[in-house]
């Protein structure tokens, strides 16, 4: 596999970023955060590129990831998304969603992983790596939302 | 994740596929110092959130000045104390002609022997009285489940992730006295608590336990991940131990307990991969001591999350993604794919057991409320109309606990939920149809009794 250049680089960024910022919009419910964390990651792309193409979607997902949380807030506050982003509009989309009622009950982190795996489709091993978390509470998490979508009604029809 | 794991799957990229882009020109930046740039962006915002605070005081000040010598102060409601129940004007489109209730009250329709439970945000839950926007109860939970008869719950404490470390306990709490809570089991440490449903005969629960440290073993060995566990549940005392029914032969499995006829020693519970169809429908017998589990395969692709018991644990109910519609079996065996009434397709917006019937609501063509009742279904169907009038895209949410009633969503949900509860006769004579809008922050996940 041949060195990632800079014009690849940016031609995989494009054809990954629609995907990616909807799972980061999804897991932050911030467009801010969600930006940030991409362009962040772009130029770390950049400065250095992953070894292949490959699950690109993953490589950049787990890296905007761990940099919206470097951010100035190291501790990143929890957006609520009944409250706390109301002037986005991005967040008045999700709440229309199906699975936007999961997700606002869940927490950023387990919103990361059921997202990670329903919608990019990175497996367990890869989600406990890229977040750094035992694969146990990755499965536990995955675990847990199905029972959630069950208690309320989620996907039953 | 194989086929029949893809169902969560598709739904996620269903919705979140709608999630609008930002324009071209936002994707990228040149390079720059993020940390430098958020901070410039953070000290605009202070500026201006300075200016605005000035100009609020003045302004303030100044609409203080005025009102004082006027009139007295008016509170800001909160978004719950806006929500008061208006009767719908809808309420007199009843599906019986012969039969148009006369102007009816939202009090007639409210009964607070009985309430709601809403699932909150941070995993809390919460009771309120029906006619009542005001929470009697309030809980930090993971997950729970409602009695048949709505009057007691049991839940998993929080705990048990990483961050918390302390070992999850199942509680049963009243709903008519939810100060009051006991424990039935208390987890070891790595592990954690799964979907849980009571016995017929409100004597039992069943729930599944998760293990976050599945023991490693080569391949194809005994590497149990998931487990069923039954606890039987006093009346005023706790009697019985915990006690493990089945364990999933192969890590990754999510064993989804379904329920259990107690008093006829039947449970059954269903498996599925990571994605959320049901790929094994396993009966468990009681024989005295002896435990017996049979596992059958499921041939078509019914989500788990929908997979629901009749209140006498005798049918189960679950939407069938390769038919389009419901499909309901008896607990004891599911033969096949089910069974698909002819108007089973028209409840792909929700199959809900009417609790003490063995009839399955959901909402049918023209806007109408269906009941299909198993036990009485012909070829020409199993259905009968409850009530009609409802606005485009209403969903089933929750029967009350006795079945006189039904709760359904209307309108796009958002900040606050719309809900619409309608009663519903005890047979085809009374009166149905009457019903009442009512707005609410929370999910409404389920009814509850107090009295």
């Amino acid at each position: 596999m041949p060195d990632i250049t800079p014009e690849r680089w940016g031609e995989l960024y494009d054809r990954a970023f629609p995907q990616v910022y909807r799972a980061l919009i999804a897991t932050t419910f911030d467009r801010e955060r969600a930006l940030d964390g991409l362009h962040d990651a772009f130029e770390e792309g950049l400065r250095n590129p992953p070894h292949d193409d490959r699950n690109l979607e993953g490589w950049l997902y787990r890296v905007a990831l761990r940099k919206t949380r470097r951010g100035i807030f190291p501790a990143q506050r929890e957006v609520s998304i009944d409250a706390g982003s109301s002037a986005d509009e991005v967040a008045a989309i999700i709440q229309r969603l199906e699975v936007g009622r999961l997700l606002s009950l869940l927490t950023e982190r387990q919103r990361a992983i059921v997202v990670a795996h329903y919608y990019l489709g990175l497996t367990q091993d890869e989600i406990a790596e890229g977040l750094g978390i035992r694969r146990g509470t990755v499965s536990a998490t995955v675990s847990q939302s199905l029972a959630r979508m069950r208690e309320e009604g989620i996907a039953r029809g | 994740m194989d086929d029949r794991d893809k169902g969560l799957t598709h739904l996620f990229v269903r919705d979140l596929d709608e999630i609008p882009l930002p324009l071209r020109g936002e994707w990228r930046r040149a390079p720059r110092g993020g940390t430098a740039m958020r901070a410039s962006r953070l000290l605009l915002g202070i500026g201006a959130l300075a200016a605005v605070v000035a100009i609020a005081l003045i302004v303030g000040f100044q609409l203080n000045e005025r009102q004082s010598s006027v009139a007295g102060p008016s509170s800001s409601p909160s978004p719950r104390d806006t929500a008061i129940p208006v009767l719908d004007p809808r309420a007199s489109a009843t599906p019986t002609a012969s039969h148009t209730p006369a102007a009816t009250v939202a009090t007639d329709i409210f009964n607070d022997d009985f309430g709601f439970a809403f699932r909150e945000p941070q995993d809390r839950l919460t009771f309120r009285a029906e006619s009542s926007q005001t929470r009697g109860a309030d809980f930090s939970i993971g997950g729970f489940a409602v009695s048949a008869d709505g009057r007691r719950m049991v839940y998993w404490t929080e705990g048990a992730t990483e961050a918390a470390g302390a070992p999850q306990e199942l509680r049963v709490v009243s709903a008519g006295d939810p100060t009051h809570s006991q424990t039935l089991v208390t987890l070891k440490s790595g592990q954690m608590g799964g979907g849980i449903v009571w016995s017929n005969d409100a004597g039992g629960v069943m729930f599944a336990v998760i293990d976050l440290n599945p023991v490693p073993g080569p391949p194809g060995s005994s590497a149990a991940a998931a487990s069923i566990h039954t606890v039987d549940v006093g009346g005023t005392s706790l009697f019985s131990t915990d006690r493990v029914i089945y364990r999933s032969q192969q890590g990754g499995v999510v064993l989804q307990p379904v329920a259990w006829d107690r008093p006829a020693g039947v449970l059954a519970f269903g498996e599925t991969g990571e994605g959320g169809f049901m790929f094994s429908y396993d009966v468990t017998h009681f024989s005295g001591s002896d435990v017996t589990t049979t596992r059958a395969n499921v041939p078509v692709q019914i989500t788990m999350s929908s997979v629901s018991a009749s209140s006498d644990a005798k049918y189960v109910v679950g939407i069938d993604l390769t038919a389009q519609g419901f499909t309901y079996w008896p607990l004891q065996t599911m033969s096949g794919a089910g069974h698909h009434p002819p108007e089973s397709k028209y409840g792909m917006t929700g199959a809900v057991w009417r609790p003490g019937t063995h009839e399955i609501g959901f909402v049918g063509p023209s806007n109408q409320f269906w009941l299909c009742d198993v036990d009485h279904e012909t070829p020409l169907g199993c259905g009968r109309t409850a009530f009609s009038g409802l606005p485009d895209g209403a969903g089933t949410r929750a029967f009350r606990a006795d079945g006189s009633a039904v709760v359904l969503t209307v309108g796009p949900s958002g900040p606050t939920t719309t809900y619409l509860l309608v009663r519903i006769g005890t047979d085809a004579k009374s009166r149905s149809g009457d019903r009442v809008t009512f707005q609410d922050n929370g999910n409404l996940v389920s009814s509850v009794r107090f009295r």
